[in-house]
């Protein structure tokens, strides 16, 4: 455990190393193949994307042909479409929903797990299943066996305490679906901050606790500010996975009640797919990416900084 | 004394919170040990009598067609991603400037953050074109494309724990960048590639959206399998998470088996 | 490392051959290889089976590859293909809503004139006439056939007699709307879980509109009137749909707004609901002992009228259409008029059991023997589906077609949208009022007299 202290300080030396003589930096091409890949494989299709969202298409209509409307659909989706700021809200509320629960739960978990016990190989090993359970099924047993208000387990656990049935997935549906998706990704968080838990430098803490320091205090003051790097990896990998949670909704949910959740990937999906309107679609999805930009931004820019602060 | 008992109790209720935790997996397991009419019964019971009829009739529904598509889908995503990923990381961490390096991590981010279904339909017109729908190659391409961001990402996190003295020590033997890479930056960071090489199967081999966009019936996977489970006028739960407990097994064994280093891999990274 | 390495560098090679082999789409010598895309429906898993067992053993030379996906997953794959004219099947798996429209756009193939060239013999023994009329006018275009049904079904309701029995209710043959409300009040009973109805409640134009909209119809109520201009605010519609949300929310089961068909299917076969308003084709389900624990004991009624009995009942079929650019034409006609053949039903039967025969498609089927012992509900189900009127749908005249839809493209949209709005009331999150409200701005956005023009 303080091997990887020791070692990244090694690094840290290293890199300054560099920095100062420069004399690894050379020219090189051996990133070029997979950005040029990246390029292709995901460029291309995406300004494919945008071409057609300067386009009224509408597949099921091909008498109407495929007229250029410049920024049309743009202007639709701002200012006319109902359901599209809803959806934006949507796929706000879950992503910062499922995070929160993610945090809270996959910390108490963490510490729970980071604690000496016999069996605790074995129960570290269990709590990853619901990240590795394909997420159509987990989708399919959580609805239909978990949440349902007749065959549920849920319900049946409610009705022994003298509870009525509750319908979670409509009387809450957005809630629902954060426990959904954080059941999925919980474990994650779980297994990234073991990882920061185990490279907290024992000799710091007790070294802490010799100075008698409460144990909320070392927590609050040394393991917390250690922890950081690792909520944020966790948190940057979490967003891009839960921003494209599509299954889920399309099985549990569909989107409803209403369009209460209905995100933003599974908006685009319904526009092109239910609706027809791959024009308007490809609109909706260049929103999703600028979004996605911005806030991928935020989170890169915020992540350098801490970088650099450790540095 | 007080100590033990109060950590006896702590270890106790860590058990039945993580029992807890996972009881929606395991009750899909037991689900699949039922028959379809018991599957849906208001008073969930753990005393029934078993059947593998319906692992028996997931496997018999031709599952290892789909297996094979599923198996070469992901490794070969995953192989293709890892030669590609692999020496674009150890470029940034070494050769690129700390600018460029920045840019290019953020682009290969952005990447990850498009919504699917926006380039379904150019990608289904891009596939047609070239002749690969409903080929192995389509879905390749896809996952490549899905996981080469990840790989970048991990590996570029262990090379930045990589001490520079070595890699420089390398180069003044004359070494190439590449014959540095190969010999001295990846055995070194051997197990936390590993390790992203299984989270890049994982997440390949439960890709349902562009399975199901981009093949018919020449190279569907296993989670197509599974939709077409879903019969539309029968019950099929039963079925259904027996199916899923298979599938489930081979990213449940790699998953457990890769974690340690999987947790290397994410976070090594962070620590700097 | 460098083992998994070179494992996975093996594997992609050989897996690049593997994917390689894939690619050619027809089989060596000579051999027609046909692609159909089905709805995963156990029939069309059936009809998968018997092709192998079958007609490929009757035709050497065709050799049939099947897409199985369930509806709403095909419904998009298969519009992708063919809107991009992309010819990856041969044959498609599709309803009466989209049969006009795809014949329309050119999508797929005029079958009377297939129909004229065939030979007496096979004219005789394919027997077009014996197809039940009604089905067969919805997959028209243009006075021409487009499509061959596989499988057909009307809506009527099915109860638990058990519980009637228990409660001393008795259902009328022909019920009211009014009728079925009491009786749902009477039944209903949430402390020991049952529901006195089970109704699709969930949003889609193929989920809660279709009860929905029958319910509409025969309140008197209409989309459209002979303008194209939307009367979804009229005093009958508001009635209908006022009537059907109260219903559920009172007497239906515990989370309307979520449930399908599946889920109302599987409450009613696990007798926690005492009746239920569905797809004809579900009964089969119902009766079928491994599935249901109220097979034996379900009873079977008409569907409820209100007002009027046009458009009480909906009507829905699952057909064949011909891929317009498939280059197995001639193959392709073999396989479809053999899976929708006399011949096919009664090998169906014979292999597979008769209740299990695809339904509402012939009317011989109904008057064999064999199969009107295994289906109970035979008789209902046939009138049901002969008697359906999508030319016209409710009290007053209407420019659409369609019982339970509008047949104009625009329909996929304004029905999803306007099922949205339903699923929040029924939610209880919006009062019918204004769910009604916003169906009716939606509609006016999307529907005119000029883009309608053909349907």
């Amino acid at each position: 455990m303080a091997q990887v202290s020791t070692k990244s300080d090694n690094s840290n030396v290293g890199r300054s190393l560099v920095k100062a003589g420069a004399s690894i930096q050379r020219r090189t091409v051996m990133h070029l193949p997979s950005l040029l890949f990246l390029l292709l494989a995901t460029q291309l299709p995406f300004v494919y994307a945008l071409w057609i969202s300067l386009h009224a298409w509408n597949l099921m209509e091909p008498a109407l042909g495929r007229p250029l409307i410049w920024f049309g659909n743009y202007a639709n989706e701002l200012f006319h479409d109902p359901a599209f700021w809803p959806s934006v809200a949507n796929t706000a509320k879950l992503v910062f929903g499922a995070l929160i629960v993610s945090v809270v739960l996959g910390t108490l978990l963490a510490l729970m797990l980071h604690r000496q016990f016999r069996g605790r190989a074995l129960l570290r090993t269990a709590i990853l299943i619901p990240f590795l359970v394909t997420p159509v099924v987990s989708a399919v047993v959580w609805k239909n066996l978990i949440l349902s208000p007749s065959f549920g387990l849920l319900d049946w656990v409610v009705r022994i305490f003298g509870g009525a049935s509750v319908p979670w997935l409509s009387r809450f549906p957005m809630l629902s679906m954060i426990a959904m998706t954080s059941w999925q990704w919980t474990p994650f968080f779980v297994l990234v901050l073991i990882a920061g838990l185990q490279s907290v430098s024992d000799e710091v803490l007790e070294a802490a606790q010799v100075d008698g320091a409460r144990r909320w205090t070392v927590w609050w003051r040394i393991t917390l500010p250690h922890l950081q790097h690792y909520y944020e990896v966790a948190i940057l990998l979490g967003t891009i996975f839960i921003f494209q949670t599509f299954g889920k909704t399309y099985l549990a949910t569909g989107g409803g009640p209403g369009i209460q959740t209905t995100t933003l990937p599974y908006y685009t999906y319904k526009v092109a797919f239910q609706y027809w309107q791959v024009g308007q679609a490809a609109a909706i999805g260049v929103f999703g990416v600028i979004l996605a930009i911005v806030f991928a931004q935020i989170m890169v820019r915020y992540f350098a900084q801490g970088t650099e602060g450790v540095e | 004394m007080r100590v033990r008992w109060k950590a006896s109790i702590l270890t106790s209720v860590t058990y039945f919170i993580v029992i807890l935790f996972i009881f929606p997996a395991i009750w899909m397991l037991l689900t699949g040990l039922k028959t379809e009419r018991a599957a849906y019964s208001s008073t969930p019971s753990l005393l029934f009598k078993p059947t593998l009829t319906q692992f028996a009739l997931a496997w018999h529904s031709n599952f290892l067609f789909y297996l094979g598509h599923s198996v070469t889908a992901s490794l070969v995503s995953t192989a293709i991603a890892i030669v590609l990923g692999i020496p674009a990381a150890y470029a940034m961490v070494f050769h690129l400037p700390k600018k460029a390096s920045k840019n290019m991590l953020f682009f290969v981010l952005s990447t990850r953050f498009m919504p699917f279904a926006a380039i379904i339909v150019p990608l289904y017109i891009i596939f047609l074109h070239l002749h690969l729908l409903d080929t192995l190659q389509s879905l390749i391409i896809v996952y490549t494309a899905m996981n080469v961001p990840l790989i970048i990402w991990m590996a570029r996190s262990y090379f930045m724990d990589l001490p520079v003295g070595i890699i420089e020590a390398a180069r003044i033997d004359g070494c190439t960048p590449y014959q540095t890479l190969l010999r001295v930056a990846v055995p070194l960071s051997s197990s936390g590639l590993t390790a992203s090489a299984l989270l890049a199967i994982i997440f390949s081999w439960n890709d349902f959206f562009f399975a199901v966009n981009l093949t018919f019936t020449k190279s569907t996977t296993l989670p197509i399998m599974m939709s077409s489970f879903m019969s539309s006028e029968s019950l099929f739960l039963a079925k259904v998470s027996a199916l899923g407990v298979l599938i489930g097994v081979v990213p449940i064994v790699l998953g457990l088996y890769a974690q340690r280093h999987i947790v290397r891999g994410l976070t090594a990274g962070a620590v700097k | 490392m460098k083992k998994v390495l070179a494992l996975m560098g093996a594997t992609s090679l050989v897996g690049m051959g593997l994917a390689g082999c894939g690619t050619s789409t027809s089989g060596s010598g000579g051999k027609v290889v046909l692609t159909v895309a089905t709805v995963n429906n156990s029939q069309m898993v059936q009809m998968e089976q018997l092709t192998k067992k079958v007609f490929e053993k009757k035709y050497p030379n065709i050799q049939v590859k099947f897409d199985t996906l369930p509806e709403n997953q095909l419904r998009p794959k298969i519009t992708e293909d063919v809107a991009t004219n992309s010819g990856q099947f041969d044959l498609v798996t599709i309803g009466n809503y989209e049969t006009p429209i795809w014949a329309k756009n050119g999508w797929i193939t005029n079958l009377t004139p297939k129909f004229n060239a065939m030979s007496a013999n096979a004219k005789a023994s394919y027997k077009y006439s014996d197809l039940i009329k009604p089905v067969m006018q919805s997959l028209q275009y243009n006075h021409s056939t487009y499509a061959v049904p596989f499988y057909a079904e009307s809506s009527m309701i099915m109860y638990n007699k058990a519980i009637f029995k228990k409660d001393h209710l008795v259902m009328p043959l022909h019920p009211t709307w009014a009728q079925i409300q009491t009786l749902a009040r009477k039944a209903n009973n949430p402390s020991q879980g049952i529901a006195g109805i089970v109704l699709r409640g969930q949003s889609g134009w193929g989920m809660n509109l279709a009860p929905l909209d029958t319910v509409i119809n025969t309140f008197g109520g209409r989309w459209f009137n002979r303008h194209w201009q939307p009367r979804l605010t009229s005093p009958a519609v508001n009635q209908a749909v006022s009537f059907y949300t109260n219903l559920l929310q009172k007497y239906g089961e515990p989370s309307p707004a979520t449930t399908g068909w599946q889920t109302a299917l599987s409450l009613m076969s696990h007798g926690k609901a005492a009746m239920y308003y569905d797809a004809t084709s579900e009964a089969g389900v119902l009766e079928t002992p491994s599935q249901s624990s109220i097979a034996g004991n379900v009873g079977f009624a008409y569907a409820p009228v209100a007002k009027t009995s046009h458009g009480s009942h909906w009507l829905w079929s699952w057909a064949l259409a011909m891929v317009k650019n498939s280059p197995h034409p001639n193959a392709a006609f073999k396989f479809m008029t053999w899976a929708t053949s006399p011949q096919y039903l009664t090998l169906a039967g014979k292999t597979f059991g008769w209740a299990n025969v695809p339904p509402g498609t012939r009317y011989s089927i109904y008057s064999n023997p064999h199969y009107q012992k295994a289906a109970p509900f035979a008789h209902i189900t046939l009138k049901s589906i002969d008697t359906a009127t999508p030319d016209s749908p409710t009290l007053k005249p209407v420019p659409y077609t369609g019982v339970q839809f509008v047949e104009i493209p625009q329909f996929s949209t304004l029905g999803d949208q306007v099922s949205q709005d339903v699923s929040s009331a029924i939610a209880g999150r919006i009062s019918v009022k204004s769910a009604l409200q916003q169906a009716q701005q939606q509609a006016k956005t999307l529907v005119n007299a000029q883009n309608t023009k053909g349907f």
